[in-house]
């Protein structure tokens, strides 16, 4: 209490600017959209009743779903227009544009968990945003100027409109102008726009096999999904576990033999993909005493599906693109992952072993195998990893290969008298002069 | 097998639980364990090119043979089934044994009962460092360079499990147990605490067996406080043979011959003397034949 009698009070409010700052500092642009295009899927989530995941670990098929989100952009102006069922007055007024979910529990497997995305990706693309959204019975417009609402006290944003109007389906279009330079910089990047369109391929790959299009700057995006190795005596492995309340699907196995990309850990949330490809400490390379990724193991291929209702259960992080390593949900699937991949792994040490004749047979086993989708691995029930690798024995034949100069075999031929005799006839024909004379 | 027969005292029935142990030919601890705790439900797991031998040698036919590496049996590990696991291996501990502990614990349910045998020599894998045949000065060469390898590799493997540092004097030393026992007990809690963090290693064996390849034995139960208290209350843990830290119970027993063995066993008391029998023998090998002669080998293969 001051000496007037009055009670001291230290004010706490939070800073506009502060606030703004600290949101988009450390966030990539494209992880805003990636964002903006959670928003979309979760509107389609909520008017279809979507759960790819689901259907996924269940191993029925998704009903099909026709919604389109488009993104434009240049380096001036920015938008993403959706059909997916669009927002209500009341959700707008209510919940969308809350800094921050307030509530724990999220309804249905949506994408959006902390209520902070769009408005971290309005603030981190420009100054001027328009939000117009309409279902089939309303709609609605809210315009901000990021300038002036900063120097405004109050947070609330106002509608412009808010009205009845009868549609025959709902979408949402977000226009964003007065672009941040640095933005407008990277719209205009040829790197930005193949890292953009790589990201959404396979984040989304779930919802764009269900049918939901991804255009950017009008070129649709495909889902990417890389398969796994099978054959007859090849079998990917493949685990479902429940745990407090969150489903966890585990598949493991070998990458094709045509396929050179260099794989990991493919890790989902709710369908929506968190971590592409991961080799590093996130999926437990290198720590624990596991090994650290190596080039050997570039055909190691593991997907891993969590699903939840509770949105917060889940173990991903605020940008979803990384997970939550002390979650315990993530620390206890992490333990069944790398139980479920070391036998694979073992088999891709037994592939390249270091005496090369050693692994002669897993060689002969991985080439034979075939692509198949991890959807269709994702079907079945539980099963164990098999490499059914046939042993060798003393009458396995094994292929001797090395160089040497040119004109040692040019020799060997003239001793021969067989000047056109090929290297391979005169390997094959030195060995068994040495082991005839020596051996028997 | 005297701790575990102990075990049902405090409620724990160990002929309920399935056994899961690594092959060898001779089958032993598959036999002790099935005539003395009279487990029926048992697994073998051997990962060795002896199929054949394996098979003809099974003594009972409920035994399972699971010719695979551990690492691929895992998986199959059921969470609700009670099981006696003992990894026994025949080698130093590596992160492989590491991962097989880790990926093991993570499946085994609260009540198990969880041993790991290693040699507790400080030698690595592949150990490139053959000594034979040569010079005493390639020799010393040799051993200084193996000791920097197997500091520098040790510090890698076991530096995040380890309290103490890993230093030269400690690779140096013909066994190595104080820092493998640490490092075990370290990825048990650690594998523990994140499946549950109320489960505890409740320890009951911590043997260091020292005639021919030193070899550190580690065991215990998994459970909770209660366990804890539930095993104390009925006094298993007031067995002579109980270790629940990391002084362990040093094993140490004569060789000798069945002739002998008949001899001792026929006048063994505390007060029998080394100067008292009518062979040689050192007190420090009588003491410990009056420690352990229940544990003796049982087993004998016969000249037909």
């Amino acid at each position: 209490m001051n000496h007037n009698g009055q009670n001291l009070v230290a004010q706490a409010e939070p800073s506009k600017a502060f606030f703004i700052d600290m949101l988009t500092r450390d966030i990539r642009l494209s992880v805003c959209i990636l964002d903006l295009i959670d928003n979309s899927i979760d509107s389609l989530i909520a008017a279809s009743d979507l759960d790819v995941s689901q259907h996924l670990i269940a191993g029925t098929k998704a009903q099909s779903v026709k919604a389109q989100i488009a993104i434009s952009y240049t380096p001036s102006r920015f938008t993403i227009s959706d059909n997916c069922g669009g927002i209500s007055i009341s959700e707008a007024e209510k919940h969308i544009f809350l800094l921050g979910n307030p509530a724990e529990e999220t309804s249905g497997t949506r994408l959006g968990v902390y209520g902070i995305g769009m408005k971290r990706a309005f603030f981190k693309i420009g100054k001027s945003i328009s939000f117009m959204s309409h279902t089939k019975d309303e709609e609605f417009k809210i315009d901000i100027d990021v300038d002036s609402w900063k120097k405004k006290k109050e947070w609330p944003f106002p509608f412009t409109y808010g009205r009845p109007k009868k549609s025959t389906s709902g979408g949402t279009t977000i226009a964003i102008t007065d672009l941040h330079e640095v933005i407008g910089r990277q719209f205009a990047s040829t790197a930005f726009r193949t890292l953009l369109s790589e990201k959404v391929s396979r984040a989304y790959a779930l919802f764009l096999k269900a049918g939901a299009k991804i255009t950017i700057n009008g070129e649709e995006h495909h889902p990417e999904f890389p398969e796994l190795a099978e054959t007859l005596g090849l079998r990917a492995v493949r685990q479902l576990v429940k745990e407090d309340g969150v489903e966890v699907l585990v598949l493991a196995g070998l990458s094709p033999p045509t396929d050179k990309t260099p794989r990991g850990w493919y890790v989902f949330c709710n369908g929506r993909m968190v971590l592409d490809a991961d080799k590093t400490h996130r999926t437990g390379w290198n720590v624990d005493s596991h090994p650290t990724f190596h080039a050997k193991y570039n055909h190691f291929l593991g997907y891993v599906y969590f699903r939840s209702k509770h949105g917060h259960k889940l173990p991903w992080n605020t940008t979803k693109d990384d997970v939550d390593q002390e979650s315990p949900i993530y620390q206890r699937a992490l333990a069944e992952m790398w139980i479920l991949s070391r036998p694979v792994l073992n088999f891709l040490n037994d592939l390249y072993p270091d005496v090369k004749e050693e692994g002669e047979a897993e060689h002969v086993l991985f080439q034979s195998a075939k692509g198949v989708s991890p959807q269709s691995v994702a079907r079945r029930a539980n099963t164990a990893w098999k490499a059914n690798v046939k042993k060798q024995t003393d009458d396995t034949l094994l292929a001797i290969l090395y160089k040497r100069p040119k004109k040692q075999l040019e020799s060997i031929k003239e001793a021969l008298g067989r000047p056109r005799m090929s290297a391979s006839s005169i390997g094959q024909y030195t060995f068994d002069w040495f082991y005839d004379k020596n051996c028997k | 097998m005297e701790i575990l027969l102990r075990l049902p005292r405090a409620g724990f029935n160990i002929s309920e639980y399935s056994y899961v142990g690594f092959g060898s030919v001779a089958y032993v601890d598959f036999v002790m364990f099935h005539k003395y705790l009279f487990i029926e439900k048992m697994v073998c797991i051997e990962w060795g090119d002896i199929e054949k031998r394996m098979r003809f040698n099974k003594p009972f036919k409920f035994i399972k043979l699971k010719l695979k590496p551990f690492s691929q049996y895992i998986p199959s590990i059921r969470r609700r089934e009670r099981l006696l696991v003992w990894l026994d291996y025949d080698r130093p501990l590596d992160p492989e044994i590491l991962q097989d502990i880790d990926g093991s614990l993570s499946r085994l349910c609260p009540t198990s009962i969880f041993i790991v045998t290693v040699d507790a020599r400080p030698k690595l894998p592949e150990d490139e460092f053959d000594l034979q045949g040569q010079s005493s000065q390639q020799r010393e060469r040799a051993s200084q360079q193996r000791e920097r390898v197997t500091l520098q590799t040790y510090r890698s493997w076991f530096g995040p499990y380890s309290n103490s540092r890993i230093t030269k004097e400690l690779v140096a030393r013909a066994h190595v147990d104080p820092l493998f026992y640490e490092v075990i007990l370290e990825r048990i809690r650690q594998t523990l605490a994140r499946q549950n963090p109320s489960l505890r290693f409740i320890q009951l064996f911590n043997f260091f067996y020292r005639d021919g390849a030193p070899m550190l034995t580690v065991g215990g139960r998994i459970g909770t406080e209660r366990d804890d208290q539930a095993l104390e209350t009925r006094g298993i843990f007031e067995h002579r043979f109980v270790r629940r830290d990391s002084e362990s119970l040093q094993i140490s027993v004569p060789p000798l011959t069945i002739r002998e063995t008949q001899w001792l066993n026929h006048r063994l008391n505390p007060t029998l003397r080394a100067g008292n029998l009518t062979f040689e023998l050192e007190q420090t090998l009588l003491d410990n034949y009056r420690t352990f002669y229940r544990q003796y080998p049982t087993y004998l293969e016969a000249l037909l």
